[in-house]
């Protein structure tokens, strides 16, 4: 069974139609690029995956291993193994990074009918992913990305996959911002995750990610439609040619 | 000692009293011409978006009297009036014997008369209150709490507090109000009579003293509260006060802030938590007349169905006061659609080369916030509950006491149980 598909899925937000009718399945196991221009709706699809409110979904369906995605709370879905990295991770006054994490990992626990993690059992778990991010331990005491890096608040999204361990990881444009020190920390994070089980919807501009995690399928969606599905050269022929020939046959 | 425990300052008398009744008698007639209404006050529009007349201001003060109550530990027992060669603790009818220079110097000093028709309420009212002097050079380890009760029945109380930091001098306060009568629940369908309590609390720092003041106050869907901090600080000075206010249905604080001494120093903090229909209103007026004084304060109000919550911020920095900082900030957090909010920041500045900075914000929870916490599995009612709580959590967290922030903390949590159910 496919992790993800997608039937003719239609979304506006603000009532201007943002994807006009996407097609799309992800099978366990494998990564697959999402790339495009600015504005041509992908940081949309992720998010509409994840349920955020302001999107609408106008026609179309999602199924989530089976089942009807596009129905259920945000909380539901990431209970089921949905997880979204943040292209714009929030800022969180007043919560400490760690408590924030805990509270996650054992809302999940908790939906799975696992134990759920004391402060002490934790800190065993995240000590040796901090590590493995490269994070300052310091990090986890500050308030949810309060004072982090652009990167640092990247490294925590990707520390949050790790622990939250999702059946589909959506990353939207995790590379943006990176230094290549920093992309590479993260595409570790990444490729660690991999597996037969798993798989990855990665959302990207820029081809440089895919370097490093290498897709077993490339898409690009130009204004609102993928236009054209490869494998990992399709990633390297955009990084030379860039999108404008693929914009051509949009405009006819 | 056990009689002693609940002894109220008011009956503690010591020899000198004639004189003290003279002064007493001479203070309230002072205030009186003061006290009437249709006297127009300078500060009068601070009271635009709340009813003056809800404290059932009236001429005729022929109301019981409060008992005022120090303790130390609220929790083990009550101690009577202490002095030390550290510090002095005692009604102010035994300082106006003990200390008189230092009564007569600084009583009415910080709270005029002639600004603020309560404070002249209060002085030609009131009977006897707290004194409480450092003297200069004294470092106090351990905090002091003041505690400040209704008897039973109190339809009217006029308490007044006096603080004395001398030179160098360092302190922790914690000032309690307990705006409840302290009986039982009435019956049922019942309410309760209503009270009115006008308090004030009159601080003064010597040169490079430094007080911490934490200021609770507490009542019930009975309280009409109106109090005032007003503090002169000296040069070099630090006032730091965190007040948090719990529940009352009809609370007013005003703090008025005078930094005099050059590099002096104010940090105010509030926390206000208002359940379902209650009215607070919060006042500050700063004045930085001295060169490089600095100011920050941090106002912030968890605002329930139905309840109004206001901020009115008067900074003034003069012409004397060059190289000076100040920094104010606002936050209403609103829980309901039917929560309101009103911010009204005041800056009047007198001269360049100064800092002065002001933000406010009022509003619902983040929906961007709430959506990344759901997107990791926490369900909507605990992720309003854990932004709530990191609201709240931000002026916690910078209480430098831990006994105050743990019993602080905990009052919140129930306070904020209840609000997010209803």
């Amino acid at each position: 069974m496919n992790l993800l598909e997608l039937r003719n899925l239609h979304v506006a937000i603000e009532g201007k139609m943002v994807l006009r009718g996407i097609n799309l399945d992800v099978p366990p196991g494998e990564v697959h690029a999402v790339m495009g221009p600015n504005g041509s709706g992908k940081s949309t699809l992720v998010q509409t995956l994840a349920g955020a409110e302001p999107y609408q979904v106008t026609d179309g369906q999602a199924l989530f291993l089976g089942k009807d995605l596009l129905s259920r709370a945000p909380e539901e879905r990431a209970r089921q193994g949905l997880f979204l990295a943040f292209q714009y991770p929030v800022e969180i006054s007043g919560l400490s990074n760690a408590y924030f994490l805990r509270a996650s990992v054992n809302a999940l626990n908790r939906a799975r009918g696992e134990p759920e993690l004391d402060a002490v059992d934790f800190l065993g778990v995240l000590r040796s992913e901090l590590l493995a991010m490269e994070m300052k331990p310091e990090l986890l005491e500050r308030f949810v990305n309060h004072g982090f890096s652009g990167g640092e608040k990247k490294r925590n999204e990707i520390l949050q996959m790790k622990l939250l361990k999702p059946r589909l990881a959506l990353l939207d444009e995790t590379d943006s911002g990176l230094d290549i020190d920093a992309l590479k920390v993260v595409a570790r994070g990444i490729n660690a995750m991999r597996d037969r089980e798993r798989g990855f919807l990665v959302v990207t501009h820029y081809q440089r990610l895919l370097d490093y995690v290498v897709p077993d399928r490339v898409h690009v969606l130009v204004n609102g439609r993928i236009v054209q599905s490869g494998d990992a050269d399709l990633a390297r022929l955009l990084e030379k040619r860039g999108y404008d020939w693929l914009l051509e046959p949009q405009r006819a | 000692m056990m009689e002693n425990r609940l002894e109220p300052v008011l009956t503690s008398f010591e020899p000198g009293q004639t004189n003290w009744r003279t002064w007493l008698e001479h203070t309230h007639h002072a205030a009186r011409p003061w006290s009437s209404s249709d006297r127009p006050l300078i500060r009068d529009e601070s009271w635009k978006y709340t009813r003056k007349s809800a404290f059932n201001i009236t001429d005729g003060i022929t109301l019981p009297t409060p008992v005022i109550r120090t303790a130390f530990d609220h929790r083990t027992n009550w101690q009577p009036l202490k002095r030390t060669r550290q510090w002095s603790l005692m009604s102010l009818a035994c300082a106006y014997s003990e200390h008189a220079d230092l009564v007569t110097t600084f009583f009415g000093k910080m709270a005029g008369l002639q600004t603020r028709q309560l404070t002249a309420l209060n002085t030609g009212a009131f009977r006897d209150g707290i004194f409480l002097y450092i003297p200069p050079g004294r470092c106090l380890s351990e905090p002091i709490e003041l505690t400040l009760m209704l008897s039973p029945g109190t339809t009217a109380a006029f308490p007044r507090v006096l603080i004395l930091l001398g030179a160098g001098a360092n302190a922790h306060v914690m000032e309690r109000h307990v705006w409840t009568d302290g009986l039982s629940q009435p019956p049922s369908g019942v309410n309760p009579p209503s009270r009115m309590i006008n308090s004030i609390t009159e601080i003064h720092l010597g040169e490079q003293a430094a007080l911490t003041h934490y200021l609770e106050q507490t009542g019930d869907p009975s309280t009409r509260a109106v109090s005032l901090t007003a503090a002169h600080l000296s040069t070099d000075s630090t006032y730091q006060s965190f007040q948090y206010d719990g529940c009352g249905f009809l609370l007013r604080h005003e703090h008025d802030i005078m930094l005099k001494g050059r590099g002096s120093r104010v940090q105010l903090d509030v926390l206000s938590l208002l359940s379902k229909g209650e009215h607070h209103d919060h006042q500050t007026r700063l004045v930085h007349a001295a060169p490089a004084t600095q100011s920050t304060q941090r106002i912030r109000s968890v605002v329930g169905a139905r309840a109004t919550s206001i901020y009115g911020g008067h900074i003034r920095i003069s012409p004397e006061a060059k190289g000076s900082e100040a920094a104010q900030n606002n936050h209403h957090l609103l829980l309901d659609s039917s929560a309101r909010a009103m911010s009204r920041p005041e800056l009047e500045i007198g001269v360049d080369d100064v800092r002065c900075t002001h933000g406010a914000t009022s509003g619902e929870l983040n929906q961007d916030t709430l959506f990344y916490l759901r997107s990791r599995g926490i369900d909507q009612r605990q992720a309003r509950h854990i932004l709530i709580t990191g609201f709240t959590e931000e002026f916690l967290a910078g209480i430098p006491s831990e006994t105050i922030r743990a019993h602080w903390r905990s009052n919140v949590d129930g306070i904020l149980a209840k609000l997010e159910e209803s």
